[in-house]
């Protein structure tokens, strides 16, 4: 088995939901398998230009690591995807520290691999664009797992249609505004397009691939908690 | 295998970090396959490094869009032979130009593979804390390692802060302030002595020297490699 999807958890539950309570907000993720890595994909409207939506995220008490993000400087809109590489089993409280106030929602996921752990393989990012089409390309020479989240001036999400290859896991109609998160369907050893069939309009897109570690070769070790004698063992 | 720092604490500073804007910073003494360790300290920008794994990023509080730029990230990567003598970090082009600092430290027998994290807490304020203040209790620390403390603290002015302790069985690994319009600061200590097994670590009290705005204050501790490896035990 290699590096593989295991699960998602919608924060909030719903899709097409987004949360604005202030302070820290749980929710609890449930892996399907023994997860191996996390990747939390965040979508915020916080204030332009300053992702001040919240402090950092725990993985059942663990702080994870801010892997990529990418704002919209012309819009209130930013994604934000935070990773775990050495996860805890089984159900596990998602803390998102210190919200404000702006309208957030947060893709959760976990994967799974063969070996021990999961590293980040590669990132990337586009800040503010104004095309048509958005798109993200990840450079990839490993088999790997990709996430991303899309922000978008467009006002409608349904006006954008995911390009195949890709699987959505969730979507939001700010109004005036939309964003969505997705995954690569599959794992994938080269490169790749994140993309959508959409009308020019301002948008920012970020995204990062995750695959499996490497193990050492495993060292033995013997403590001795006890004196060797010649009278014991002669 | 005991945890030991192999390299001085090696530190980079710049009054503004464009953004995007990169800070480099010298490598310390360090051997394949031993592992590095590097606090970046600013505004609220993501940090990122070639080859460096994020271990955790904390955003001071947002009770205002002043109070919303301040960030504390952690990274780590375990060593190749020959290292390269520096290490070029990178802030996003979030956020404003602003001073920023990256100190890294490097070690042995510690697990290479996620070093740092699951004995871990962390707490934030926008207080002028009284001084010293103490830092968070990391529960439930199951494994052997060594523990960590930092404290980050944000200014509204340049004030020259520094940091110090009471506590005698810790080390100083940095002291650092860096100021543009704003100011901020780090001191990051670490225990002297290796702990065994599980049972919370308690914070540190450092005392810093000038009245803050924003603190972010961690417990967290290095995990020792033993937890890697496989054993026999001869009672």
């Amino acid at each position: 088995m290699a590096i593989a999807f295991d699960a998602l958890t919608r924060f909030p539950v719903t899709e097409n939901t987004s949360d604005i309570t202030a302070g820290d907000r749980t929710f609890t993720h449930t892996p399907s398998g023994t997860p191996k890595g996390a990747v939390c994909v965040l979508m915020h409207t916080s204030t332009t230009n300053v992702d001040t939506c919240l402090n950092g995220i725990l993985y059942g008490g663990i702080p994870m690591g801010l892997a990529v993000r990418a704002i919209d400087t012309t819009e209130l809109g930013a994604v934000v995807i935070y990773t775990l590489t050495d996860v805890p089993s089984g159900a596990q409280t998602i803390t998102l520290q210190g919200c404000n106030t702006a309208a957030k929602f947060v893709s959760m996921n976990t994967v799974t691999a063969a070996t021990s752990g999961v590293e980040i393989h590669a990132t990337n990012f586009t800040d503010t664009t104004v095309t048509a089409n958005p798109s993200l390309s990840m450079t990839i020479t490993k088999e790997c797992m990709s996430f991303a989240g899309m922000h978008s001036g467009d006002a409608a999400p349904a006006d954008a249609t995911i390009v195949a290859g890709s699987t959505e896991q969730n979507n939001l109609d700010y109004g005036a505004l939309m964003c969505k998160t997705l995954r690569r369907t599959a794992t994938d050893t080269a490169n790749f397009s994140f993309a959508y069939t959409l009308i020019s309009d301002d948008w920012c897109f970020a995204g990062v691939s995750v695959s499996e570690i490497s193990d050492q070769p495993g060292r033995s070790l013997i403590v001795m908690r006890q004196p060797i004698t010649t009278a014991s063992y002669w | 295998m005991a945890i030991v720092q192999v390299g001085s604490t090696t530190t980079a500073q710049n009054t503004l970090v464009a953004r995007p804007g990169t800070l480099a910073c010298n490598t310390p003494t360090v051997g394949g396959g031993e592992v590095m360790i590097a606090l970046a300290v600013g505004n609220n920008r993501c940090v990122t490094a070639p080859g460096w794994l994020p271990i955790f990023s904390h955003a001071a509080p947002t009770a205002g869009p002043a109070l919303g730029v301040f960030k504390l990230t952690m990274l780590y990567k375990v060593a190749v032979v020959g290292e390269a003598a520096s290490h070029t970090f990178t802030y996003d082009a979030m956020g404003i130009a602003a001073s920023a600092i990256v100190a890294i430290s490097a070690w042995s027998g510690v697990k290479q593979f996620q070093p740092v994290g699951k004995n871990f807490a962390i707490t934030s304020s926008t207080a002028n804390n009284a001084e010293p203040s103490t830092g968070p209790t990391a529960t439930n620390a199951a494994s052997d390692g060594r523990v960590m403390y930092v404290r980050a603290c944000r200014y509204a002015s340049v004030l020259g802060a520094t940091f110090s302790t009471a506590v005698g069985t810790v080390t100083e690994l940095a002291d650092l302030v860096q100021g543009n319009a704003v100011e901020y600061a780090v001191g990051w200590y670490v225990d002297n002595s290796d702990f065994t097994g599980g049972g919370n670590k308690t914070g540190l009290a450092i005392t810093q020297t000038q009245t803050e705005t924003t603190n972010i204050e961690v417990t967290l501790a290095m995990a020792s490699d033993l937890d890697a490896q496989s054993g026999m035990v001869i009672a």
